[in-house]
């Protein structure tokens, strides 16, 4: 699939050249990339021991039919009885948030390599080669990525409006990624004009949380709204000013191109502009916005000084309190034990605040729990177009039920804090005298806990006892005992490295299914308990007290686990 | 004989802090030349310089005749580097790496795929020619680093600390292929720490700290300059440290006196 989409897009050779593009070298470039990313790094000291990952055509079979799914929600504007070219602009609004996101998540990987500063700038490459190599290895990425999730809105527009959608909508495609492409390209280039290097990558990571929580907001609120009388009756005002709204052009060019399509003149403007804008805007990228861009990437090298950051050396200070002692450093005197357990809770407090990988991983998480929550409590009227709360007793159970969604979170972050793109300073762990490495994990779990998941207690501690009242706080307190031996518990089983010891990309290659299969239902089981006993105060007592035992159980099980079916070789370095 | 590599009045600095302050060079074609200095002198900076990395810079500089402003292009082919401690493509093999070099630099596949052989069988990488460099160990990956820099045959080579890693057999063979390559003609400009490697190659020694050049001569002028220094490790840190090694040695191990009277 990549290397027809490579082929169709090295095509115009000559309009490459034109513009001063070295085709050869581009191509050269590309192709490594393609195979650069068709390989997932291989882990030292892997070897025919290591559990084997799912095989790559099956992998490949359930990202294919995850991908696939994950473009279900372009279907609702196009099968609600809105107007079909505003159902287009909306699928197509979609589409190009969907693509933002996924274009922003890899932005690492491809627009921000700093190896390729290092490896292909000091060869004969001119920078326009060098910056288009860049914008269409994306083009590629995302068009992988974007055939299978159109597919659903590819399959009901065939349904809808027969077979000639399918060409229409492939034709389209690369036009309104190229737009995507340019638009972000253009946003990280005001970014990084005035930001310093490393907020720029701090505003990046918020900015990919705050999409992912749009996006699943999106799932949630707009088949709701789409099913609005209201909505049905809206017809878009086609006229000049509608032009403006870039989306519109692709879905104007659907229509112009659909045989039995209306034609207007507005809409053949639209249907221009949505091939020339994004072509135009491709040939000012590489000319004119190539050589800016390529100085401020190049900057992101981290051997390269950034210049607002050196001049501010104190910027950065750690606050302390009067006594010298952060926050974290007198929680943890109060939740941990000395040594190797505190040392790991202080560490992971300050790195899960500066791991992007962690960031990336944990935050939208976080951001899916608060709308969980709020879908869980508020009820949203079709008709009145509005949220309202439920009656009290209701609105008691969903609190309770709406808190479980918290083990999602927790679930994540403790997962997350397995990860960093610095894994081999990892080896922190191995030096010092540590008799329990079971220390170093319990000491993480109490600091993320202590970080996420205490704020959020105290906040729906307070809201739910201002709005129940008393008897509130038994149920309150088995949920907090419940998610407290759920973490304790998910760490236990799931935890066979030391934190921050691993990379990302050793996500992929899976561990045991079985395992997951039960802490991914664990929250649901109970949730569900939870739910049937909830009026039964004194069993609620009962288990609210079982909860702490298991809790104090569960903390010194994982505090005293032995070194043995612990993986330390990994973090080993090769010369070694 | 015209110099090969000039720079006149070279200065950079990042906001207010200056880097390089004014570097005047001039080398002549065939001469290895070793470029020290301790950690933040511009070193790196003048390397990048010179390969056309950075251009917001003040001052001039030619490579090989060609002003490196008005045709980096023509400069990038004129020379060969090793950037200390550089990335990889890990998950590529040597001969998919060394490929891709090949093609950046324009070389013609048949050449291209003859001399990847015949160096990495020099290297004593053959075996390992179709095999993913990410379970490599740090001293295989520089040896491929210094072939993608030498690949194809530049007339200037540029090494920023290229035995980084090397064990005591491979860093034989680099210091031969410097000789070798100096014998053909080529100008090597290399900079590093190990002073008794870059004593024993050099030509000419270049000594620069916080951005401007304090001693340059071979290393016969340099210790008559410096009085009855008889390594260049002494002469450097004689030039470069503010106060006595042994004084910061002591200094180190105060630390512990203070903090077992405090226990």
């Amino acid at each position: 699939m990549k290397k027809i989409l490579l082929r169709l897009l090295l095509l115009p050779k000559s309009f490459y050249s034109s513009i001063g593009i070295q085709p050869d070298k581009l191509k050269a470039i590309l192709t490594a990339k393609l195979l650069i990313d068709d390989r997932v790094p291989e882990e030292i000291g892997l070897s025919a021991k290591k559990k084997k990952p799912l095989s790559g055509k099956w992998a490949s079979i359930i990202g294919f039919t995850v991908t696939v799914l994950s473009g279900a929600v372009l279907i609702f504007p196009l099968v609600n009885d809105v107007q079909w070219i505003l159902g287009l602009v909306l699928f197509y609004t979609m589409f190009i948030i969907i693509m933002a996101a996924l274009l922003i998540a890899s932005y690492t990987n491809i627009l921000l390599d700093t190896k390729d500063n290092q490896i292909i700038l000091p060869k004969p490459v001119n920078d326009r080669t060098f910056l288009a190599a860049r914008l269409l290895h994306m083009v590629i990425f995302i068009l992988n990525y974007s055939i299978p999730i159109s597919i659903p809105g590819i399959v009901a527009m065939v349904i809808i409006k027969g077979w000639h959608s399918v060409w229409i909508m492939l034709l389209l495609l690369p036009f309104a990624i190229i737009f995507t492409v340019f638009i972000l390209n253009l946003l990280y280039l005001l970014l990084l004009r005035f930001t310093s290097v490393n907020l720029f990558k701090n505003i990046i990571t918020y900015f990919q949380v705050v999409i992912a929580i749009i996006i699943y907001g999106g799932y949630q609120i707009i088949p709701r709204l789409l099913r609005n009388a209201e909505m049905e009756k809206w017809k878009l005002p086609e006229d000049i000013t509608t032009l403006f709204i870039p989306t519109y052009w692709w879905a104007a060019a659907w229509e112009s191109l659909y045989p039995g399509g209306e034609h207007t003149v507005i809409r053949w403007v639209g249907t221009v502009f949505a091939f020339l804008i994004p072509l135009v805007m491709m040939g000012a990228m590489v000319i004119f916005l190539g050589p800016v861009f390529l100085q401020k990437i190049n900057a992101l090298a981290t051997s390269s000084p950034d210049p607002v950051e050196k001049l501010n050396p104190d910027k950065k200070k750690v606050t302390t309190t009067q006594q010298g002692r952060s926050w974290h450093q007198r929680l943890s005197r109060f939740f941990t034990r000395r040594g190797a357990e505190r040392m790991s809770f202080e560490f992971t407090w300050l790195l899960t605040a500066r791991n992007r990988d962690f960031k990336l991983m944990a935050y939208p998480a976080f951001g899916y729990f608060i709308m969980f929550f709020a879908f869980a409590i508020f009820r949203f009227s079709e008709k009145k177009m509005k949220f309202s709360l439920p009656d009290k007793t209701t609105l008691e159970i969903m609190i309770i039920i709406g808190s479980y969604f918290l083990f999602f979170f927790i679930m994540t972050a403790i997962s997350a804090s397995k990860y960093s793109d610095k894994k081999k300073a990892a080896w922190i762990y191995h030096i010092p005298p540590v008799q329990y490495p079971g220390a170093i994990i319990s000491g993480t779990v109490k600091s993320i806990l202590c970080k996420f998941a205490l704020p959020i207690f105290v906040v729906l501690g307070i809201a739910g006892f201002w709005l129940i009242g008393w008897t509130y706080i038994p149920n309150f307190l088995l949920t907090i005992g419940m998610v407290i031996t759920y973490c304790f518990l998910y760490a236990y089983l799931s935890y066979k490295h030391m934190p921050f010891s691993r990379n990302m990309l050793d996500k992929q290659k899976g561990g045991s299914f079985f395992i997951s299969l039960f802490l991914g239902s664990l929250p649901f089981l109970f949730g569900g308990l939870h739910y049937l006993i909830f009026k039964m105060l004194p069993v609620v007592i009962l288990l609210m007290l079982l909860s702490f035992v298991s809790n104090w159980l569960l903390i010194g099980s994982l505090y005293q686990k032995r070194v043995e079916g612990w993986i330390f070789k990994e973090e080993v370095d090769p010369d070694v | 004989m015209e110099p090969i590599i000039s720079l006149r009045q070279v200065s950079k600095s990042y906001g207010t802090k200056q880097v390089l302050g004014g570097i005047d060079l001039s080398i002549l074609p065939g001469q290895v030349i070793g470029y020290i200095g301790p950690n933040g002198a511009g070193k790196s900076t003048t390397v990048k310089i010179l390969c056309g990395l950075i251009s917001d810079f003040e001052g001039e500089v030619e490579v090989a005749g060609i002003n490196v402003r008005e045709d980096v292009l023509g400069v990038k082919r004129k020379i060969g580097y090793v950037p200390e401690l550089a990335e990889l493509y890990d998950v590529l093999t040597p001969r998919e790496f060394l490929t891709l070099m090949a093609e950046l630099y324009e070389l013609q596949e048949s050449l291209a795929q003859e001399r990847i052989h015949a160096m990495l069988q020099a290297i004593g990488l053959e075996a390992q020619i179709d095999q993913r460099m990410d379970t490599f160990s740090k001293g295989m990956r520089q040896k491929v680093l210094i072939i993608s820099g030498i690949l194809h045959n530049p007339e200037i080579i540029i090494l920023d600390e290229p035995l980084s890693g090397l064990d005591a057999n491979s860093v034989m063979i680099i210091k031969e292929l410097i000789a070798q390559l100096a014998r053909e003609g080529k100008t090597i400009f290399y900079c590093s720490h190990m002073m008794d490697v870059v004593e024993k190659v050099s030509d000419l020694i270049i000594l620069i700290n916080q951005g401007k050049v304090i001693a340059q001569g071979t290393i016969a002028e340099l210790r008559e300059q410096s009085g009855n220094n008889t390594s260049l490790e002494q002469i450097f840190s004689q030039l470069t440290s503010d106060e006595s090694m042994s004084i910061a040695a002591t200094n180190i191990l105060k630390a512990f006196q203070t903090s077992n009277t405090t226990e």
